[in-house]
């Protein structure tokens, strides 16, 4: 597989690479716009406050149908059986080593010292022939104790310690970028310091690519958790990626959506990555970005059939800070591809344009608007007041009902239903608790908006390493998806 | 699909979003399906245009659809909380488009199109779900025709009533249950438990088929599937929420909207008009031990006069699945199965109305029994065996192996031809018993009226009924009332509201200043109250409730204007009464 060679057939022609943030979450225009509506919002509150409400109350409703028509529908096609792109571990083992590309692994590390030497233990078990493989492990220039740790650990290894100039923004993409411009590989992949990849997985992604229509530049592996069972919030964390991976991702794939990246084991072809200019620097979730700007060249990407395991955050705090930053990023991609909306919508499709807004923007709103609707509900019931009444009109309260009672059970149902075809019926009384997450999500989601006007790029670091025992080799964990059809 | 070499092809297909416009080619279920509607769309028009044969209680759904559009206080609310929502709802469609033909509502046809479309479609369901297990042409369209044929399901088709959409749905359960058995696909599961959830707000009887539907998937997963007794349990509590799951939301929701909206959750036994307070007032009242066996022995008769080999055909179904060792054929007729004994218990014990048409699902249950004896055997439920790979193809081929053994292939020819002749018995059968008095009371006469020329006095009466209401309607059309002038009760005065071309006279039962406006009815200009009788489901009536001579003398705050002499068997004698101090 050669640089040079076209890279896709469907690739749209756009003059130059799609924007990026640079820092900002809102650019000029968008800034004028949003306060002249605000400003005609608050004098219509102020003239006709029954008006007002009642139009905002029109358009939240309408985002929640929207929503909830786009979830049912990827829902039903999550039911069939799922494009995973598998690769047997027969196929990957035979591919003799010179037919395969020269691959390049990121791993950003940042305060993990503790962690170092089990990483470097499971990247030493990828298999993959070493002369065509390039790992490089990105630190942070002034965090001394981890590259002490690293040093320590290194000793005899190929793995190369890249010192990342300290300064703003000190976020992984930006990390990412520095390491990657000076590596060669055909193919780059990231993992994170506290991954356990299927070792075949690179050897997975390069037969599948060398099989895959060119088009297709980006596969990302199936993240689950070693440690879902320690306690209830990594119980719920798990039956929330396997909802995500399992079912969501590959029906918005079928539905011609574009997917927002999971932030390790994505595998993707350099030429593609050089095209879109790499990663946001200022972006906090700089994988989501970068899964709908490859989809905005034309580019697709697909699921693999390879799973790698990560750590579920145990602890409450630091699962907050871990959400309220993928919601703060969610939020600032949505705006970042907003900026020119006409563009975006004619590069991804009308159906893909929603499936977008739904995935990427909607999610941290609704998860803000949700315990409000909620508190309505309830004091609807307990006093009937009639100021409640004047602002839903029949119009807007009955779908607004239906979407309370439709949204909460395909929210609830679609988890069961997941965690069923995982084969993982033990996770179910954990979801009948699952309104508790819902919550949690809300309070991340206040955080992230507050985080927004205040520090718009600080990456909310989240701690690695709670988990009870890591395991110290892959062999009793399944690499690939358990046969359960659907 | 797993993408393997043939990617760039799947590719291309999935490209388009996966949406596939081709037109829909004529399938053997299809045609079957236009053919079925086509029938009963002309014995609906027969009946209602003929011979003015209107189903009391289709008539009253599309009224509610009407006053949820047309009347003086659109709501969606209006809609009432005694009965299940879904057979109004899908109404409103079609009476929004009352202005491109109005006997749509007028003499109600609406609701009888829509019960000719489900039930259409529920023999539509039947065909499929034949043809999934497996059933050679011939004696499929043989079986198909035992159902769509039956008088007693024709009837339904065409009469407006909600049956056609209870027995819709009932299918699709039994299909798609019968899919995740064979298959074990959660998608089949879902569908199976999204379908409960519909059959429930269509009709509460679904309930019943729900506890069935938890039994069939609990067992089926704990003893189909391996493993540790701990591990198979968890699953087959996976499988049990998957498939309850979306019944159990239905239900939650229509108690919960009902609360919200009337301050109880469950009309049907508390309303003044729910099914407790109308067999109360029909005098109905509980039965005694030996009235209950009485109820009992008329229940059974009443099946057998639709399906007179009902009792043969379980022994049959029975015996050949004992030989076959095979759970499905018992776990799909047992769907169907619950619904029979609960309506058939309810019926005993004086629950419910007495009437024919609690019996209806006996038919499809029979047919379904004999279908799963005449079927090639079904290949054993195995949960984890099943590799996700495996397709239809495989099936098939085992299925086909399977039929190498002697027991586990399909019936044999004569022995199936002559079911199948027994089964077509129902139809001479149910004939005559929606004909006759004694099993159909309701209905017979006005059914004779319209197959005789020279009616009986009993048989013009019972064609005759709702007349006296149009006659109400028109004449109040005719004096151009202002808006919000006239009080009913729209419960029994349904028909009344209903033909009306100006709906908005009429203060009515679901308008939200009803109740005001009854207990002093000058003060909020009503100039006339139109009241029926105060006995019989006339005396559900708010207005008699509220004023009980009223009918008599006028109750000190109306006269009476004039008097609306009802010559059909209903005996609802309106009378319509100025209000002001008496003269």
């Amino acid at each position: 597989m050669a640089e040079g060679r076209p890279v896709s057939p469907a690739r749209k022609t756009v003059g130059r690479p799609p924007e990026m943030s640079n820092g900002r979450f809102l650019d000029e225009r968008q800034r004028r716009i949003l306060l002249a509506l605000a400003g005609t919002w608050v004098l219509t509150l102020v003239v006709k406050p029954v008006l007002a409400i009642t139009i905002l109350n029109a358009l939240i409703t309408l985002v929640y149908v929207i929503v909830l028509l786009y979830n049912a529908a990827w829902f039903r096609q999550s039911l069939k059986v799922p494009e995973l792109v598998q690769v047997s571990d027969w196929e990957a083992r035979s591919i003799p080593d010179d037919e395969l590309p020269t691959y390049t692994v990121l791993v950003a590390a940042y305060r993990e010292g503790n962690l170092i030497a089990d990483t470097l233990l499971m990247l030493e078990l990828l298999d993959y022939p070493k002369d065509k493989l390039e790992i490089k492990l990105l630190l942070e220039s002034d965090d001394s104790q981890t590259i002490l740790a690293a040093m320590r650990a290194l000793a005899g290894s190929q793995i190369r310690i890249v010192h990342v100039p300290a300064g703003q923004p000190r976020t992984k993409p930006k990390a990412l970028n520095y390491g990657w411009q000076t590596s060669s590989g055909e193919l780059v992949t990231v993992f994170d310091v506290e991954d356990i990849p299927d070792p075949l997985q690179l050897r997975r992604a390069a037969v599948a690519f060398q099989r895959l229509d060119p088009s297709v530049v980006c596969l990302q592996a199936r993240l689950q958790y070693h440690n879902a069972s320690q306690n209830l919030i990594t119980r719920w964390f798990a039956a929330e990626y396997m909802t995500w991976f399992s079912t969501m991702l590959p029906a918005l794939i079928r539905m011609g959506s574009p997917i927002p990246l999971g932030g390790t084991s994505m595998h993707v072809r350099a030429s593609a990555l050089r095209t879109v200019g790499g990663w946001d620097p200022y972006n906090v979730t700089e994988d989501a970005d970068l899964g709908i700007r490859l989809h905005r060249q034309g580019f697709r990407t697909l699921i693999l059939d390879s799973v790698t395991f990560e750590e579920a955050n145990v602890d409450f705090v630091n699962w907050v800070k871990q959400r309220s930053r993928w919601y703060k990023g969610y939020l600032q991609t949505w705006l970042v591809h907003m900026r020119r909306p006409l563009d975006t919508w004619r590069q991804l499709g009308a159906l893909g344009f929603v499936g977008f807004c739904v995935v990427v923007g909607a999610a941290p709103v609704l998860a803000l608007l949700n315990p409000i609707c909620w508190l309505l509900v309830i004091i609807w019931f307990i006093g009937h007041y009639i100021q409640i009444k004047a602002v839903f009109p029949g119009w807007i309260f009955y779908p607004a009902m239906l979407c309370m009672f439709l949204g909460n059970f395909l929210a609830f149902y679609r988890n069961l239903v997941a965690v069923r075809i995982a084969g993982r019926p033990q996770l179910i009384p954990a979801l009948m608790l699952f309104p508790i997450y819902w919550l949690m999500m809300s309070i991340a989601a206040v955080r992230a908006f507050a985080q927004m006007a205040t520090a718009p790029s600080f990456w909310d670091k989240t701690m690695h390493g709670l988990d009870h025992r890591r395991v110290a080799d892959g062999s009793e964990l399944r690499w690939q998806s358990p046969p359960i059809s659907r | 699909m797993a993408i393997t070499a043939d990617f760039p092809l799947a590719h291309r297909r999935n490209a388009a979003t996966g949406l596939d416009f081709r037109l829909p080619g004529l399938t053997e279920p299809r045609v079957v399906f236009g053919l079925c509607l086509a029938l009963y769309v002309v014995v609906a028009a027969v009946l209602v245009f003929v011979g003015n044969v209107l189903a009391g209680d289709g008539v009253s759904r599309v009224a509610i659809a009407n006053r949820i559009l047309f009347s003086r206080d659109p709501h969606l609310a209006a809609i009432g909380f005694v009965w299940s929502p879904l057979p109004n709802l899908v109404l409103l469609p079609l009476v929004a488009l009352k202005f491109l033909w109005p006997p749509l509502v007028r003499q109600a046809f609406a609701g009888n199109l829509v019960s000719s479309l489900f039930m259409a479609g529920a023999v539509y369901q039947f065909l499929r779900f034949l043809q999934d297990i497996g059933m050679a042409r011939a004696r499929r369209l043989a079986l198909t025709a035992c159902f769509a044929f039956h008088p007693m399901i024709v009837l339904y088709a065409a009469n407006s009533m909600s049956e056609a959409q209870l027995l819709f749905f009932l299918l699709l359960v039994v299909r798609h249950l019968g899919k995740w058995l064979r298959e074990h696909s959660v998608g089949s599961l879902v569908a199976t438990g999204m379908y409960l959830a519909l059959a429930y707000l269509t009709r509460y009887e679904a309930t019943a088929a729900a506890a069935a539907v938890l039994g069939v998937v609990g067992v089926a997963t704990y003893f189909g599937s391996r493993g540790a007794a701990r591990s198979r349990l968890a699953l087959a509590a996976a499988d049990c929420m998957i498939a309850i799951t979306p019944f159990a939301f239905a239900f939650a929701f229509w108690a919960l909207v009902s609360l919200a909206i009337t301050g109880t959750a469950f009309q049907q036994f508390s309303s003044p008009y729910g099914n407790t307070a109308q067999l109360h007032a029909m005098g109905v009242a509980p039965p005694t031990p030996a009235q209950e066996l009485d109820g009992a022995g008329l229940g059974v008769r009443w099946m057998l006069a639709l399906e007179p080999f009902l009792p043969l055909v379980l022994v049959i179904g029975a015996i050949r699945s004992i030989f076959r060792r095979d759970l499905n054929s018992v776990a799909l007729p047992a769907v169907l199965a619950a619904v029979v004994t609960f309506m058939f218990w309810a019926h005993s014990t004086g629950t419910i109305f007495h009437e024919l048409r609690y019996f209806i699902v006996a038919i499809p249950f029979a047919l379904v029994v004999l279908a799963v004896t005449l079927a090639p055997a079904q290949p054993p439920y195995r949960a984890g065996l099943r590799v996700r790979e495996e397709s239809h193809a495989a099936v098939r081929s085992r299925r086909d192996s399977a039929a190498t053994s002697r027991i586990d292939a399909p019936a044999p020819v004569a022995f199936a031809t002559g079911c199948i002749l027994l089964m077509a018995c129902a139809i001479p059968s149910g004939a005559n018993a929606i004909l006759s008095n004694s099993t159909n009371p309701d209905q017979a006469f006005q059914l004779q009226a319209l197959l005789t020329r020279m009616p009986t006095r009993e048989q013009q009466m019972a064609s005759k009924r709702w007349l006296t209401e149009r006659s109400v309607s028109s004449y109040i059309d005719s004096r151009h009332l202002p808006k919000s002038s006239i009080l009913i009760d729209d419960f029994v005065g349904f028909v009344i509201v209903m033909t009306s071309d100006h709906p908005n006279q009429y203060v009515i039962t679901t308008d939200r200043d009803f109740l005001l406006t009854l207990s002093a009815p000058a003060e909020f200009g009503i100039r006339y109250i139109l009241v029926p009788p105060n006995r019989g489901r006339g005396s559900l009536d708010a207005i008699n409730r509220q004023y009980p001579t009223l009918y008599d003398d006028g109750a000190g705050i109306g006269t009476m204007l004039k008097q609306f002499p009802d010559a059909s068997d209903l005996q609802m004698d309106w009378r319509l009464y100025r209000v002001g101090a008496q003269q």
